[in-house]
């Protein structure tokens, strides 16, 4: 019995296989729309891969990034770490989107596929989530990123990579200086608990060992959460809010009337979701 | 709809947990033998498959301790599949009956542990059940086998207490008391009965922001249930 564990975990990864990665061509679901305005032209754009070792196989990891790789030992550096879903041509307008921040190319913005999205290798895994972050991080620093130049941003799932790095510095090869939480989910235990009528542990389920709401108690630098009041998956009462609350320090919040899980820069409007997101790297 | 998949899931088996039909309506004989399978759950909005209940199982074992008192037990297959051994103890007592009719209280204790982690949880329960024999077709009351073939219907209200204050990260658990509202109808020809089984599930507490869909019969309240069991008695 204790050979197959269980259970659920891969639930909560959601991810699909390409063979390609298509970016503005792409016609399938994506994360958010986004119009022209928000082009990124093609000589800033930068395939990346990386090769992770997990459970002792050598790995390939596909990261995109959009700026100038010569700058990055000049440059202030988002780390975007996506959700649970599909692959990186899901979340390339919210990729595009943040390369837009105060304008074009004022920031770098990188992302990546974990372990098992899109076109990287490996199993969807808690750990080797957080492996394919570190080796993001090992990059970023190989080509001269500080942690003071760098700030961390996740989505959903990708909250738990930010925690645990941030929360962590010690074991990775970088810290932020500063982090962003849209729509974070406070611990896996929880959400079995917020989606059932009792109190139940986490384990009856899942191995996940995902909780944010106790990792952001060891987080020291700024925060901003930004979380839809109408998220019907991760609520604010249940998740977000618990990670504001349970976080020390600075700490800031945009809770944007009429947002769902994955809408809430559209409900937003991009202009004053960027200018946010902006103000609080800036300031 | 980034967590939908996991967290319908999630939600599909925590309602499985905390909700099954009645075991025994009304006592069995003094000195028989039952045995039981359950099918069925919860109905939900599956994506792409529509509104269905959810084929859940369980299996059990009942003994008439006398005319008015039945023991029970039950085992979980669905959350075993989950390294979770879940069984439910309890029995079903009549203390009131006539002619047709009768009332029945089934206290039920719920069980269950985590093989892995070692986890324990328990949840008491208490059904009470009014059943009503509208057809007996063959009545044989000072048999062996008593009645041979019947109709019955019977409405009831379950109860599940759960015990535990604090819930994760210190949160306050705001369900102790967790009710449903059945109704339901047995068929018994010779040794064998069938179970149909209609619940409302929870139906103070909102549907609402539960990642699953639940149809209800009260709307944004509840759940609905379905279940379908067999009883084989044994003399």
């Amino acid at each position: 019995m204790v050979g197959c564990r269980k259970r659920l975990d891969s639930f909560l990864f959601n991810p699909s296989v390409l063979s390609s990665y298509a970016l503005d061509s792409y016609s399938g679901e994506v994360s958010i729309p986004v119009d022209d305005a928000y082009q990124v032209p093609g000589s800033s754009i930068h395939r990346i891969q990386w090769t992770i070792i997990s459970e002792g196989k050598p790995t390939v990891v596909h990261a995109l990034y959009v700026g100038d790789t010569n700058r990055i030992d000049q440059d202030t550096v988002l780390l975007y770490c996506h959700g649970n879903k599909d692959h990186m041509d899901f979340y390339w307008p919210r990729q595009k989107l943040y390369s837009h921040l105060g304008h074009l190319g004022r920031f770098g913005v990188l992302m990546f596929d974990y372990p098992g999205f899109g076109m990287s290798e490996g199993k969807p895994t808690e750990e080797n989530m957080y492996q394919s972050t570190e080796a993001a991080l090992r990059w970023l620093k190989s080509h001269g990123l500080s942690g003071n130049r760098m700030v961390m941003m996740g989505f959903s799932l990708g909250s738990a990579a930010v925690c645990e790095v941030a929360g962590n510095p010690s074991r990775f090869s970088l810290s932020p200086h500063k982090i962003i939480l849209e729509a974070p989910f406070a611990s896996a235990e929880i959400l079995i608990q917020d989606g059932g009528l009792l109190s139940m542990p986490g384990s009856f389920l899942v191995d996940l060992k995902i909780d944010n709401a106790t990792e952001i108690k060891k987080v020291n630098v700024p925060m901003l959460w930004i979380h839809g009041l109408d998220d019907s998956f991760l609520t604010v009462a249940s998740h977000g809010q618990l990670v504001y609350d349970n976080k020390p320090g600075q700490k800031q919040k945009a809770l944007v009337p009429g947002g769902a899980h994955e809408n809430t820069p559209y409900v937003m409007g991009y202009d004053v979701y960027l200018a946010r997101i902006l103000n609080f790297i800036t300031l | 709809m980034i967590l939908k998949s996991f967290l319908i899931f999630i939600g599909i088996l925590l309602v499985s947990f905390s909700c099954a039909p009645s075991r025994f309506v009304r006592p069995l004989e003094k000195g028989s033998h039952a045995i039981q399978v359950h099918l069925g759950g919860p109905i939900a909005k599956v994506p792409g498959v529509g509104a269905i209940p959810l084929p859940l199982t369980s299996v059990g074992y009942g003994y008439g301790l006398n005319k008015n008192l039945t023991l029970f037990g039950n085992v979980h297959p669905t959350a075993m599949m989950f390294g979770v051994g879940q069984l439910d103890i309890g029995s079903v007592w009549c203390p009131w009956r006539k002619e047709s009719m009768g009332i029945t209280l089934q206290p039920t204790l719920n069980l269950a542990m985590d093989f892995y982690t070692g986890a324990k949880r328990f949840w008491p329960q208490l059904d009470v059940n009014y059943f009503w024999d509208y057809a007996r077709l063959r009545t044989k009351p000072s048999s062996s086998r008593g009645l041979q073939k019947s109709r019955t219907l019977y409405a009831g209200m379950s109860h599940w207490i759960d015990p535990y204050p604090t819930e994760s990260q210190g949160r306050k658990n705001q369900q102790f008391w967790i009710p449903s509202l059945q109704l339901g109808h047995l068929w018994q020809r010779n040794q064998w009965v069938y179970q149909v089984e209609l619940k409302a599930l929870a139906p103070i507490y909102s549907n609402e922001n539960i990642v699953v869909d639940y149809p209800s019969f009260l709307g944004n309240r509840g759940a609905a249930g379905l279940y379908f069991s067999v009883n084989y008695l044994i003399k």
